[in-house]
């Protein structure tokens, strides 16, 4: 559909009669005047008897023309596609939304309140995007009224709940809508700063607690036993009473009742025995959002590690590693192994986590002093002096960017790294440096470093995000009130009618041209 | 493109001096008998009358009743006028066309008109004539009333200076003065005449016994021609009649226009009129000249 944005301009087009009018006095050239045409009768091929104005010259309609053009142009046309509409709907799949009101979650009602408001607006095409995750899409456009509400609730329920990824940028060729329940800050954030065209709410629940954390790691007074904690938070806007339980293995080993006042927090521990696989936490009776009152976690990572040692690397090397309470060192086991320490060359590369020492018969004295060159936890804490320490020079090789320690007098890299793997060349069973407080503390730091986690006070946990278990709605930003204007699929026409008139105008000077054969023409024409 | 000659500037180069000398040979124009006194200028007895006799004859229909004899009417039966030999003072009127055929791209047909009726005036005047002018076109345009003077002359040049012809239309319809024109008032047209019957049929409604008629066509040299062989067709800046021309236009149209020339100066010949024909570039005392030797020999 053609539309114009300032009509006032097309008042131009009435100077279409005053151009036809002068190019009607303007005809001088077409015929020759003279004083007596009744002196050319004998020699005559027509006659016209007339007393009125010539006939306007033909170039008043190219004239005409342009100036339409201009005037359409200064007036803004527009073609408007109003036939395609295209709506694309973001969809809040957050865990707000599958926060259960009436025996139903809000994405099935926000489904159903979204298919009514499709077949209100009858679009050409609906495109339904997940905002935790822009390229799931639903082409909704199939089906109508009922189905539609159900196939979207379907697809809806069928994705796991994310954290909403709110774009940059809007699609401009077609109209947005937002499904959301306004309970996270950050939609409710874009929905001010965005156009929409429509804005679906929905729910109206706000009381809602969650299990938002639950943490272990090794109790420090009983070796046996492991120390937990579990958070549980009021997220609603009323005092909350529910009873906290916690499973280990299945079996209960707490059951407490909680009061917790709005936006407060709780912490409830437990100890469980070591070999304790799976701690689970769950809220009683369950409220609108079920999915945040469990929270459960597995205490694999507070179990030891067990070491494939070498008993050729020495008594203490593996003296400082069995003192690791995190370690435990078996000899040939390569296959549960979680890290190995090998004391001799091997010709295949560990499968594993490894150290390897490179001992040698000579071992030269480090003279100059030595420095750490990866951050690595507890290492750039180990003062080494340089009297305490001998290296294979061998096996040592100048330093490179994966060298952990070196010694810039002699250019050799005293200990390297790489993926999983670290090569030492110095003595590590060398009395001097054995004899040090520091020596557990590089021993322990290299297996750490080689496991990539701590080994020593390891804290397994479980957390939720505070703001994802909110399921009241944030304060609402004027967008909502006031949904903005459609965006239709717009084309501005203005370019392509300047462009027709440069076009005609330069006809025109062709035409008008002295001498042209265009105005010979032009001029028979209008006679 | 040359300037375009206006009346103004036409009028400046009708000098006092040319018009003196000019107004020497004013009787010959058979417009009167100048009567000298003592002086050079005219000097006038009686108003509109003659002063030497010449007859009696029948009273001819049109002709002013105050000339009538009753005397010799009654004795005679019959209404008998006197007449004169000549009449010292006389009403003159200076019939100016001022259709779109006399404007010609140049001004320079406008402009030798305007100075012939400076001239003519001048000279009528000088004589001790009443003189007006009409400028007409179909219908009368505008009209100085009759008067007599030196004062009449700047009347008349007045209203000659801020005249021009017809830009478009208007036609030559010399029949449109009668509305004006007195019984007996004689006449001194200044036309083209280029009318189909170039106005043979108005200058017959005007002819009366005792008018007398003096009548200049001017014509422009470039009146035939077709100077853009592009062009295939004319329009009559008068009437908008639009003629579709072959090649051979502008020689047909010589040849017509001198055939309807010959037609003009027969029937000027029969009927008494004195006309003198001249071209648009032609000096206004040349013309006057040519015109007073056409009516010496006629």
């Amino acid at each position: 559909m053609l539309s114009v944005s300032a009509p006032i301009w097309l008042a131009g087009l009435a100077v279409i009669p005053l151009i036809w009018w002068l190019h009607r006095l303007g005809d001088t050239d077409a015929a020759a005047p003279v004083s007596a045409a009744f002196l050319f009768h004998s020699q005559a091929d027509e006659v016209k008897t007339s007393h009125a104005l010539p006939r306007a010259n033909p170039l008043w309609i190219l004239r005409a023309t342009l100036l339409s053009l201009l005037v359409l142009a200064l007036a803004r046309l527009t073609w408007t596609l109003d036939s395609e509409r295209h709506i694309t709907v973001w969809f809040d799949d957050s865990l707000s939304m599958h926060a259960h009101e009436d025996q139903r979650p809000r994405t099935a009602i926000a489904a159903r309140k979204l298919s009514a408001a499709l077949d209100e607006a009858d679009p050409a095409k609906v495109q339904i995007l997940l905002l935790s995750d822009h390229r799931l899409q639903f082409d909704a456009s199939a089906v109508a009224g009922e189905p539609r509400a159900a196939a979207i609730a379907r697809w809806t329920e069928s994705h796991k709940p994310g954290s909403p990824q709110i774009p940059f940028t809007l699609p401009r060729e077609t109209e947005n809508w937002l499904v959301s329940d306004g309970a996270d800050r950050r939609v409710n954030t874009w929905m001010d700063d965005a156009v929409f065209s429509r804005t679906i709410a929905v729910g109206s629940e706000t009381e809602n607690a969650a299990i938002t954390a639950i943490m272990a790691r090794r109790s420090l007074q009983q070796t046996a036993l492991q120390h937990g904690s579990v958070r549980v938070r009021n997220l609603g806007a009323a005092d909350s009473k529910r009873s906290l339980t916690v499973r280990a293995d299945g079996q209960v080993i707490l059951n407490e009742d909680l009061e917790i006042s709005p936006g407060g927090v709780i912490y409830s521990s437990f100890l469980v025995p070591a070999d304790t696989a799976l701690v689970a936490a769950r809220l009683l009776p369950g409220d609108a959002l079920a999915l945040d009152d469990t929270l459960e976690i597995a205490l694999d990572g507070l179990q030891p590690v067990v070491v494939d040692f070498d008993s050729r690397c020495g008594s203490r090397f593996g003296g400082a590693l069995n003192a690791n309470p995190g370690l435990e060192l078996r000899a040939g086991t390569e296959r549960e192994a979680a890290l190995t320490v090998r004391c001799a060359p091997s010709p295949e590369p560990s499968a594993i986590p490894s150290i390897s020492v490179h001992p040698a018969i000579d071992y030269q004295t480090v003279t100059g002093p030595v420095h750490w060159h990866h951050p690595a936890p507890g290492l750039s804490d180990a003062s080494l002096d340089p009297s305490w320490l001998q290296i294979n020079p061998d096996s040592a090789r100048p330093p490179s960017d994966l060298t952990l320690l070196s010694s810039p007098d002699m250019g050799l890299s005293l200990i390297d790294a790489q993926a999983g793997a670290i090569d030492v060349f110095l003595d590590f069973e060398f009395a001097p440096l054995t004899e040090r407080l520091e020596y557990p503390l590089l021993v322990n730091a290299l297996v750490e470093l080689a496991l990539a986690r701590p080994v020593l006070d390891p804290v397994v946990r479980a957390t939720r995000n505070l703001a994802e278990s909110r399921i009241a709605r944030q304060p609402e930003p004027g967008i909502i009130a006031s949904p903005a204007a459609v965006a239709h699929s717009k084309t501005d026409m203005t370019p392509y009618l300047l462009i027709l008139a440069t076009l005609l105008l330069l006809a025109d000077v062709l035409i008008s041209l002295p001498g042209g054969t265009l105005r010979g023409r032009a001029s028979r024409g209008a006679a | 493109m040359p300037e375009r000659l206006n009346a103004a500037a036409a009028l400046s180069s009708v000098g006092q001096a040319d018009l003196g000398k000019m107004a020497r040979a004013a009787h010959l124009l058979d417009i009167g008998q100048p009567a000298f006194g003592t002086g050079l200028r005219p000097h006038r007895t009686h108003s509109g009358q003659g002063t030497e006799f010449l007859e009696f004859r029948s009273y001819r229909p049109g002709e002013d009743i105050r000339r009538l004899d009753w005397r010799v009417s009654v004795r005679r039966g019959r209404p008998y006028v006197r007449t004169y030999h000549d009449e010292l003072s006389a009403d003159w009127q200076l019939c100016l066309d001022r259709s779109a055929s006399m404007g010609t791209p140049d001004g320079s047909k406008w402009a030798l008109a305007v100075q012939l009726a400076a001239a003519f005036a001048y000279m009528l005047l000088h004589v001790g004539n009443r003189v007006g002018l009409v400028k007409f076109s179909n219908r009368v345009d505008d009209l100085c009333p009759l008067g007599r003077g030196r004062l009449q002359y700047v009347r008349i040049a007045d209203q000659l200076r801020d005249s021009e012809a017809e830009s478009y239309g208007g036609g030559s319809v010399l029949s449109a003065t009668t509305t004006v024109l007195r019984p007996g008032t004689h006449l001194v047209i200044l036309s083209d005449f280029l009318q189909p019957d170039a106005m043979q049929a108005d200058l017959e409604k005007l002819r009366s016994p005792g008018r007398k008629i003096h009548a200049v066509q001017i014509l422009s040299p470039s009146e035939t021609e077709v100077s853009d062989p592009e062009t295939r067709s004319v329009r009559d800046v008068e009437t908008g009649e639009q003629v579709t021309v072959n090649s051979d236009a502008s020689r047909a149209a010589l040849s017509e226009l001198r055939r309807w020339q010959r037609e003009l100066k027969t029937f000027s010949v029969r009927n008494g009129i004195r006309l003198s024909s001249c071209s648009a570039t032609d000096r206004w005392q040349d013309v006057m000249l040519r015109h007073i030797a056409v009516v010496t020999n006629a």
